[in-house]
Order: structure tokens, then C-alpha cells, then sequence
């Protein structure tokens, strides 16, 4: 495991536009995503006590020096986190599709476990749906990321967005249910 | 799609979000007038709006969800004779699993090493070597350590499986009461001594550690700590070992708070740094706050303060030096603590909790209760709902030999109820609005009362089987005469003195208030007709009266000038009438009120729940209420304090928030720099209250006042620095105080025979405004802090002062007269008096919600 401060400033670069920095990231990222997630999974009854927040926060806790980083809030940091969980997601989805795809391979790699299969197909075309919200109306987008991939709450999301929770559950209430209807026209397409 | 397209969607979307479902077909035809793909657009997306979602659970949760499905490598497989069950946890030195020693047919817990750790001999030779000294371990509060082996590879550790929760979990519900703090802490120091003396010590003590089980606390992971620190010394030559052995940061942060400043330091564990570490946990039961190196709260009794903030000395040398002192001076804390036998025990059947709840409903809310469900009881302030504590060394009889009872007052300001003190069932009258309920000499045996239509004397039968009256106010009693057999279920007085009396077999019976024979109220036919006919109540007009007939649960409607009688319906419990047109009648424990025009007999309209959960009578079954003529209703209930939620509403009326989880709370006081609040909460165990001090931030809740008696009414100082209330250890209520900051012992401030309780300050803290019951009403007075310290009552007038707060200047006292002419359910005047002067003026239309705190 490579030093707390090379993470940070990879998180850094990335967040700055370094989009590099990601490859080096990712592994480290999903590496302790799935050693916390069973952990979590063997403290906690079911799935749904789990404490999304904490989870998150503890991998990047756990990567990240936290006194070195100068985010310019904690509001920054958890927008940051949010985009990496994405990324690391859809990047395991995609991997797991190509692999369905080439047809050969049967085994699922260790770190493919953490997108299960059946979710791993809706969560790419989640990815593309948010592609296009977000190029219509940036800010749905963005508390879509924040609380799907981030699991911020309506207030953490808020906070992030310097918009008023209200505002935060009108737009979740529409990109909610307009991304379940892309989602629908995506698998009646298929 | 172009932006504005998309704004156009967005705003008719959340526009017809926002209209009821019935106008919203109505509205998107308006809106969309022409433009049918903008109506298709937003009808899709409402239509979506209920569905669920793949974003509704967050990533987080799915992705756990698939780490979990994957079987985990151990289950189903065999370690020798060992066959993994299932996993159970996974821990610093790995994988935890339940399995089945099949040799001996029993469930043990295995614990597997990582393998980079198995690997390396040297480390497995020290492993097992240190592995052998634990399994010598023998004590009912030490996780047993059964074996260690080694199967294909894999290095494995079996200990005794334990079912329960750890003190960790416990925890996070909050601390732990007295009594059962000290009994796991003993348990555990027991254990302590037990290791320290084969010179072994845990080195990782915390909640985490202790299992608490069905027979007490047990603690798991003895010297684990130190084979974890020898495998850190092997990970350093091995890279492969890293991921697993580190201490991790978050791990350690949970760690770190329990261990004692030599071990941060690097330097050698003994058995002292385990006591540092059993400090701060015994800390943390008491109070569910981690303490530090010589600094904690307060604790009491004052010797368990001394016990504990011994164990945290940063100084090890400071410390109690073996877990044998330790364990000998909680032992006699514990004893020392240990209730008086008077203070449990009782007469009510061990775990029943019962209050009275009075409900005081007004005319208002009587009227809006038909279109409410018991699913939607009534808000708006209409509903009041208020506990009446049973009063001290009495309990609420309402089974057993005795005969329940209670009665509200037909202007419903008084409460008469049954409870037996000292073995005796006496009459209890309180005032509504007063804290005290008083006992009526000369009642004893009394069950079943009932009131005079003008409140003032109360009827009540006796064990005797006599009919008895009692003038509450001069409290004289008055024999009216001896009953027959099977008379006495529930009575009933008319306007013109008649008492009508229920029967179980003689029909109602009928008496006069200044006495003479009971003779039957009417000619009954016992051929057509149940002949038990009990707890009449009389209807408005004095003439008509309801009754219940048991066995056959039925309500029935009769006149003193008729013989018929006409059946109401079937009802498992005593019916009574709620002005101005309802019935109220049990539902398996819920009361219920329906419309009832009982002129025509005739109910009307759907019933609807008043109050759930209320207790009935274990002989005869009959729930146990009463209802006033002005709409007061007053019933046991069997579901012990209501939860109280304490929550944030700004000066109109919004709701802001809320402040920590439910909690029988009440009487909650801010402190002056908003920072906590000062609480009542009611002791699950012995049922008494103690003043708890919660962080308004965190909700946090932390103990102030340990004393087993009641210690109420908490009033900050105006700097916030002492809190002062009342307790009745001495066996009546006075006022005492302590510093906020929970340093230091309770203080008696004044003594006195009569009750005290305090109720605010003067602005510059010197004095006290109390409260304190003089000829049976509640007064004001203030007791200055300075000087002698003697209270000083205002002016008595024949009422009820309930609080007394004092304006910023100085110079005013508000208060909540509770005046017998001007009283109305719900609303008081507010008056306010010169505190110079002493005098009161009314402030007109002002109202008086007092501290009234209502559970939701």
C-alpha cells in the first residue's frame, strides 16, 4: 500500500482535472471498499443498517492522510469521494460486461464480487442516464452522484450543493423518477 | 431536449406534484394546452414517481449486499473435527467463525489467523506457546480458550461460543443502570484478577471485548492483543502480512480511547494499564461517555467516583495497583448501593407498570375526534394529555382483593382514585393541576368512587360492603348504610341525591345521599333481562341512565321513572357518556368514543380511539376510566411513561428538529447558554425519576442525579452553574442543588417539613422562587440563598399557583393560578404579580400552557 500522502495527492490531481491519477487510484480504492463493506457486512444483520456515509468515509479515511489534504470543505471532500465511488462501480460493471461479453471466462475476480451481476447492467445504464441529466440540468445530476454513489444524506447533499435541503428533495423527487424511466426505456430498447 | 424544455417539464412536474391527486388531470390539461408531448412528458414522470428506484438504496448498501453473497470461504468447509458454521465477525487478527465440534457435539467459535501469518514459524511457535498459558485460564467471566490447531495450512484458534450482544452494542442504547454496571464490573475485575495472577494481561480491554451473556459479562480476547503485537513484529519482514496485521487507522482510533497513556507511549502492558482500560469502561456503562486520563465526570455514590477516577490516573503508580483492590472496593460500593428493601417490592404484580393518565379533552376536540382514526390522533393542541405519578409509598390498586377505581370530578379539575398504602386501600384525591395527590384519612378499604354532581364529596363502598361518603374538603366521612349481597359494582349520584347502585344480581339498587335502605331502583324481570346490572352513570338530564351488564357485555339505557330498559349495544367494559353527544366504551385496551344521542338511545357515526393501552381490571376485566361531565377523561394506564420527544420548534410554532431519541422525559429546562437540557427521566427499574443533563448538539444523555428517591423540577442557575430541584430523600420533597458541571455532591438548600420543589430564579441568583403545597393548594414563594435562607410564601389566595418564573427585570412573577371559579380545561389565565409587592394582576387574554410536556 503505497504511502497516505501519494493518495492524497492522487485524489488531488484527479479532483483537479489529472484524470491519470484515477487509474492509480482505483484499485486502492475498491481494495478497501470490499474489505470494509465485509467487515461492515459481518458487523451489521442486513445490508440496510449499514451506514453508507461511514463506509465511504472510512475507505477514504483510511487512504487519505485527512490532516494533509486541504479540501476547501468537507462538503469538497465527500463531492470528491461521491465521483470516485462512481467511478469505481461502473468501472467494475463495465469490466464485468466485457467479460460476459467475450464469453469466456466464467470466473468473477475478487474484486468483481463487489458489483453484483444482475445489478451491474443497470448500473451502466445509470451511468449513461446520468451522463445525459447531468447535461441538462447539472445540479440533478450532481445530487443524484452525491446520494446514490456518495450516500450522503438530503442535509450532507445539501451542504455540498450550498442549496437548501427542500431544493435537494424536489430535484432527487424528479431525477429520480425520470432515470427510472430511462432505465425502463433502456431494458424495453434491449 | 433543450434546456428550457427541460425547465418547462421540471416546473409543470412539480406544480402537479404539488396539487391534490384528484385536480391533477385537471391542472396538466390546463397546463399543457396544445402541447401533448409536454403532457405525455410529465404524466410518465409522475407515473415513475411512485415506482422504486435503483438510486432509492444507495450504491454503498448493493455493493455490501454482494460482498455478503459471496459465500465466505471457511463455511461448510472442516478444520479437523471442527466443521465452520457460519461467519461471525472479522477482526484485526482475522476471520471469527461459529462451528461444530463434532467430537463433542458442541458449538464453539474459531478464530482464523491470516495465512501470511501462519506462515511464519517463529511467529506460530510464540503463538502457541502463549496460547497454552490462556487455556489455563479458568473462570466463569473468561472466555474460554479450548485449543489451537492447524489444519492443511490454516492456523486456528477454538474458544468457547458465547450467545449474546457485546457491551459495545449494549452501549449504543446507553448507559447502563447502576446496579447492573457494577454487577458486570465486577464480574469483569474478577475475571482481571483472575488473569493478572497467572500473569496474564488482556491489553485490549474494552466494550468490544466483553460478551454480555444470559449469565453475565464475559470477556473475550484474552493476550490476543499481545500475539497481535507479536505478529506485527513478524509483518515487518513480511510485505504479504501488511494488509492484514496493521493496525489500521480507524482501528485504531476505537482503540486508542481505551488505552492507557503508557501503552500509547510504547511501553510495556501490565496489569495496571488493563485497569486504566476497565476505567474508562466502567465510565462508559454509567454514564455512555468515554472518559480519559485523569479527567471524567462525576460519578455517584461518591465512592464509585473514587473507584474509578483511581483507574484513571495517567500515573500507572497512581492507579489501584492489582485488580483484587479494585474488585474488593466494588464490591462494597455495590453493597453499599444496594436499595433498602422498602424501596422494592410493592404490591402490584412485578413487572405491570401503571400510571394514571388523565385526558383532559375539551369541547373542541370532542367535536373534531369524528374525523379522526386511532391512527390520526387529534394534534392541534386540542388533545391534552397529562401522567399523574402515584403518589409516594402508595401503589395503584386496581386488581387483586381490592375493587379498582378512579373518578374525575364532574367540573373535571380533581382526580379520586384508589391505591393501597401500606397495605391499606385508601382514598386519593389530587387537584389536576397540583403535584401532589392526598391522601382521605378514615377511607380505608375504599373502592370504587364516585363524585357528588357538585364535586365537592365523594361516595366510595368499602371491603365492609358499606356505602360511604367523604366531604374532600373537610374531610369528614359519613356511613349511608350496609349493602345487600352482590351490590356494590359502581355507583352512580343524581342531581336530586339519589345514588343508584350496581348489583351483580339484584338489578340497580337506589339510595339517598343522606342515607336509608337500598331498595331496587325498579321491578326487573330476571326472566327477560340480565339481572347484573353495574356501573350505572347518569345522563344530563339526572332522569336516564346508562349501566353495563356482565357476562353478557352489553350497555343498556334506562330512566329512574321507567322499568324498560333499552339495550345500546354489546361492550366488553363499563360505558360513559362525553358531553356533548359521545359514548365511550372499550375496545380490547383502547378506549373509544362514538356519537351517541342518548335521548333516542342511538349511536351514530364510526367509533374512534381515545386512548390505547388502557389497563383493566384483572377480576372482572372491565377497563378502568372515567369522564366528566365537561370532557375530562381520566383512565389507568398499563403502558408505564409515555416516550416523550423532545424537539425544536421556533417562537410561531414551527417545528425546527428534534433533540436525542424518545425517552420517558419530562420537565425539560434549557440551560442559559442553550448549550443542554436538563431532564427528568423515569428509571425503568424502581420507577423513580433522576435529572439527566442531554447535549442539545449530539442528544447525548448523561446522568446528574443518582439517588434511588425522586429528584425532579430541575431549574438552571441564570449563569448555568448549578442546577438546582427537588428531591424527596429525605421523604418529602425539598430543594437541593449542584454544580452543572456534575463535580461535587447534592446540596440541601433549604429544609423543610412541607413539600418544595424550585421553579425558577431571580435574575441575580438570590433566590429561589419555589413551590410548596399550603392547605392542600399549591403556592409560590422565594427562598433567598443568602442569609438565613428563609422561604417567604406570596400572598395566599384560595388557588393553585402551578409555576413561578421571573421577568428578566426583576420585578415580575408570572405564574398559572388555577382559580376554582375562573378554571377551564386547557387554558388558565395568566397572571403576573410585583415580586415587591407581592400583589397579582391578570394579563387578560394571555394563556398559561405552564411546563406541561405532552408524550408523543
Amino acid at each position: 500500500m503505497p504511502p497516505t500522502h501519494q493518495v492524497t495527492a492522487l485524489l488531488r490531481a484527479w479532483s483537479d482535472g489529472d484524470e491519470a491519477a484515477i487509474n492509480a487510484l482505483m484499485p486502492l480504492v475498491y481494495g478497501e471498499l470490499r474489505r470494509l463493506a465485509r467487515l461492515y457486512m459481518s458487523r451489521e444483520r442486513h445490508a440496510l443498517t449499514l451506514q453508507p456515509t461511514a463506509l465511504v468515509n472510512e475507505a477514504y479515511l483510511r487512504l487519505v492522510d485527512i490532516q494533509r489534504v486541504r479540501w476547501r470543505d468537507r462538503a469538497h471532500f465527500l463531492a470528491v469521494s461521491a465521483r470516485v465511488m462512481r467511478r469505481v462501480l461502473v468501472d467494475v460493471a463495465r469490466a464485468r460486461a466485457s467479460l460476459k461479453r467475450a464469453g469466456g471466462i466464467q470466473r468473477v475476480s475478487f474484486d468483481e464480487a463487489l458489483v453484483p451481476a444482475a445489478w451491474s447492467t443497470d448500473l451502466l445504464a445509470l451511468d449513461d442516464a446520468l451522463n445525459t441529466l447531468a447535461e441538462r440540468d447539472a445540479r440533478k445530476g450532481q445530487v443524484i452522484e452525491l446520494r446514490f454513489f456518495g450516500g450522503l444524506t438530503v442535509e450532507e447533499t445539501a451542504e455540498a450543493l450550498h442549496v437548501a435541503p427542500r431544493t435537494v428533495m424536489r430535484d432527487w423527487r424528479l431525477a429520480r423518477a425520470w432515470l427510472s424511466r430511462e432505465l425502463k426505456k433502456t431494458i424495453d430498447d434491449a | 431536449m433543450t434546456r428550457e424544455r427541460w425547465q418547462l417539464i421540471s416546473a409543470v412536474y412539480h406544480e402537479a406534484l404539488a396539487r391534490r391527486l384528484d385536480s391533477r388531470g385537471l391542472y396538466l390539461r390546463e397546463a399543457c394546452a396544445g402541447d401533448d408531448e409536454l403532457r405525455r412528458e410529465v404524466e410518465a414522470l409522475l407515473a415513475a414517481d411512485g415506482q422504486s428506484a435503483i438510486v432509492d438504496a444507495p450504491a454503498v448498501a448493493a455493493v455490501a449486499r454482494g460482498v455478503a453473497s459471496e459465500s465466505p470461504s471457511f463455511v461448510g468447509r472442516s478444520l479437523g473435527v471442527y466443521k465452520i458454521v457460519k461467519l461471525l465477525g472479522v477482526g484485526g487478527m482475522g476471520e471469527v467463525y461459529q462451528a461444530r465440534d463434532t467430537r463433542l457435539d458442541r458449538l464453539v467459535a474459531i478464530k482464523i489467523l491470516p495465512p501470511a501469518l501462519a506462515a511464519d514459524s517463529q511467529f506460530r511457535e510464540r503463538f502457541a506457546r502463549e496460547a497454552r498459558s490462556i487455556s489455563r485460564l479458568d473462570h466463569p467471566h473468561i472466555c474460554t480458550l479450548y485449543d489451537v490447531g492447524e489444519h492443511e495450512g490454516t492456523s486456528f484458534i477454538v474458544m468457547q461460543y458465547l450467545e449474546g450482544e457485546t457491551l459495545e452494542k449494549r452501549l449504543e442504547k446507553g448507559p447502563l443502570p447502576l446496579q447492573q454496571a457494577l454487577r458486570y464490573a465486577i464480574e469483569i475485575a474478577g475475571a482481571l484478577d483472575k488473569a493478572h495472577r497467572a500473569g496474564i494481561v488482556h491489553r485490549d480491554l474494552k466494550p468490544g471485548n466483553i460478551m454480555l451473556t444470559k449469565s453475565g459479562a464475559t470477556l473475550l480476547d484474552f493476550g490476543l492483543a499481545k500475539m497481535a503485537a507479536v505478529s506485527s513484529i513478524a509483518s515487518a519482514t513480511s510485505e504479504a502480512a501488511l494488509p492484514a496485521t496493521t493496525i489500521t487507522k480507524g482501528v485504531l482510533l476505537g482503540t486508542l480511547a481505551y488505552m492507557a497513556p503508557e501503552q500509547i507511549d510504547g511501553r510495556d502492558a501490565d496489569a495496571r494499564t488493563d485497569i486504566f482500560a476497565f476505567g474508562i469502561t466502567l465510565h462508559e456503562m454509567l454514564t455512555g461517555q468515554r472518559a480519559s486520563a485523569d479527567k471524567h465526570q462525576a460519578l455517584t455514590p461518591p465512592a464509585l467516583d473514587h473507584t474509578v477516577g483511581r483507574c484513571l490516573a495517567g500515573d500507572p503508580d497512581d492507579r489501584w495497583q492489582t485488580a483484587a483492590d479494585l474488585l474488593r472496593e466494588l464490591e462494597w460500593v455495590e453493597t453499599e448501593d444496594r436499595p433498602q428493601p422498602s424501596d422494592v417490592g410493592g404490591w402490584l404484580t412485578p413487572g405491570r407498570i401503571v400510571s394514571v393518565a388523565v385526558v383532559a379533552v375539551t369541547l373542541a376536540a370532542a367535536a373534531a375526534f369524528g374525523m379522526r382514526d386511532l391512527r390520526a390522533p387529534a394534534r392541534d393542541g386540542l388533545l391534552m394529555r397529562l401522567t399523574i405519578p402515584t403518589p409516594p409509598h402508595a401503589s395503584l390498586a386496581f386488581g387483586g382483593a381490592g375493587q379498582p377505581g378512579l373518578a374525575i370530578s364532574p367540573d373535571g379539575t380533581r382526580l379520586a382514585f384508589v391505591a393501597q398504602r401500606d397495605g391499606t386501600m385508601l382514598l386519593f384525591v389530587r387537584a389536576l393541576d397540583s403535584l401532589e395527590s392526598h391522601p382521605i384519612e378514615g377511607t380505608e378499604g375504599a373502592a370504587l368512587p364516585f363524585w357528588s354532581p357538585e364535586g365537592r364529596t365523594v361516595g366510595f363502598f368499602t371491603e365492609a360492603k358499606t356505602l360511604k361518603t367523604v366531604d374532600v374538603v373537610s374531610g369528614h366521612v359519613r356511613v349511608l348504610g350496609s349493602m345487600p349481597s352482590g351490590a356494590g359494582f359502581g355507583a352512580a349520584w343524581g342531581a336530586d341525591g339519589t345514588i343508584v347502585i350496581g348489583s351483580t344480581s339484584s338489578g340497580l339498587l337506589k339510595t339517598t345521599s343522606a342515607g336509608g335502605p337500598m331498595t331496587p331502583l325498579r321491578q326487573i324481570e330476571t326472566t327477560t333481562r340480565d339481572s347484573s346490572e353495574r356501573f350505572p352513570v347518569f345522563l344530563p338530564d339526572g332522569r336516564h341512565l346508562m349501566y353495563w351488564s356482565f357476562p353478557s357485555n352489553t350497555a343498556w339505557l334506562t330512566s329512574v321513572d321507567a322499568p324498560d330498559a333499552h339495550q345500546i349495544m354489546g361492550s366488553d367494559s363499563p360505558i360513559k357518556y362525553l358531553a356533548p353527544g359521545y359514548l365511550l366504551f372499550g375496545r380490547q385496551d383502547a378506549l373509544m368514543a362514538q356519537p351517541f344521542d342518548w335521548r333516542r338511545g342511538a349511536l351514530s357515526g364510526t367509533a374512534i380511539g381515545i386512548a390505547e393501552q388502557v389497563a383493566r381490571h384483572v377480576n372482572n376485566n372491565a377497563l378502568i376510566f372515567d369522564a366528566s361531565a365537561n370532557g375530562t377523561i381520566a383512565y389507568v394506564n398499563d403502558a408505564g411513561t409515555p416516550l416523550a420527544q423532545l424537539t425544536w420548534f421556533d417562537s410561531r410554532g414551527k417545528r425546527l428538529g428534534t433533540v436525542g431519541s424518545p425517552a420517558p422525559y419530562r420537565n425539560p429546562t434549557l440551560s442559559p447558554d442553550g448549550k443542554r437540557v436538563a431532564i427528568e427521566i423515569t428509571n425503568s427499574v424502581n420507577r423513580t425519576q433522576d435529572i439527566w443533563l442531554l447535549d442539545v448538539d449530539t442528544g447525548e444523555p448523561s446522568r446528574f442525579t443518582f439517588d434511588p428517591a425522586n429528584d425532579i423540577q430541575p431549574v438552571w442557575s441564570p449563569n448555568g452553574d448549578r442546577i438546582l430541584f427537588g428531591s424527596d430523600r429525605s421523604g418529602v420533597f425539598n430543594v437541593y442543588q449542584r454544580p452543572s458541571n456534575g463535580a461535587g455532591r447534592d446540596e440541601l438548600v433549604a429544609k423543610s417539613s412541607a413539600y418544595m420543589s424550585p421553579s425558577g430564579f431571580t435574575p441575580d441568583a438570590s433566590a429561589v422562587i419555589y413551590r410548596t403545597v399550603v392547605a392542600g393548594l399549591m403556592q409560590v414563594g422565594t427562598l433567598p440563598l443568602v442569609g438565613a435562607r428563609t422561604p417567604r410564601l406570596f400572598d395566599r389566595k384560595p388557588a393553585s399557583y402551578s409555576q413561578g418564573r421571573v421577568s428578566p427585570d426583576g420585578k415580575w412573577l408570572a405564574s398559572c393560578p388555577t382559580n376554582q371559579a375562573s378554571r377551564r380545561s386547557g387554558s388558565k389565565a395568566f397572571q403576573r404579580r410585583a415580586v415587591e409587592s407581592g400583589r397579582f394582576r391578570g394579563t387578560g387574554a394571555a394563556r398559561c400552557a405552564g411546563n406541561v410536556m405532552g408524550g408523543s
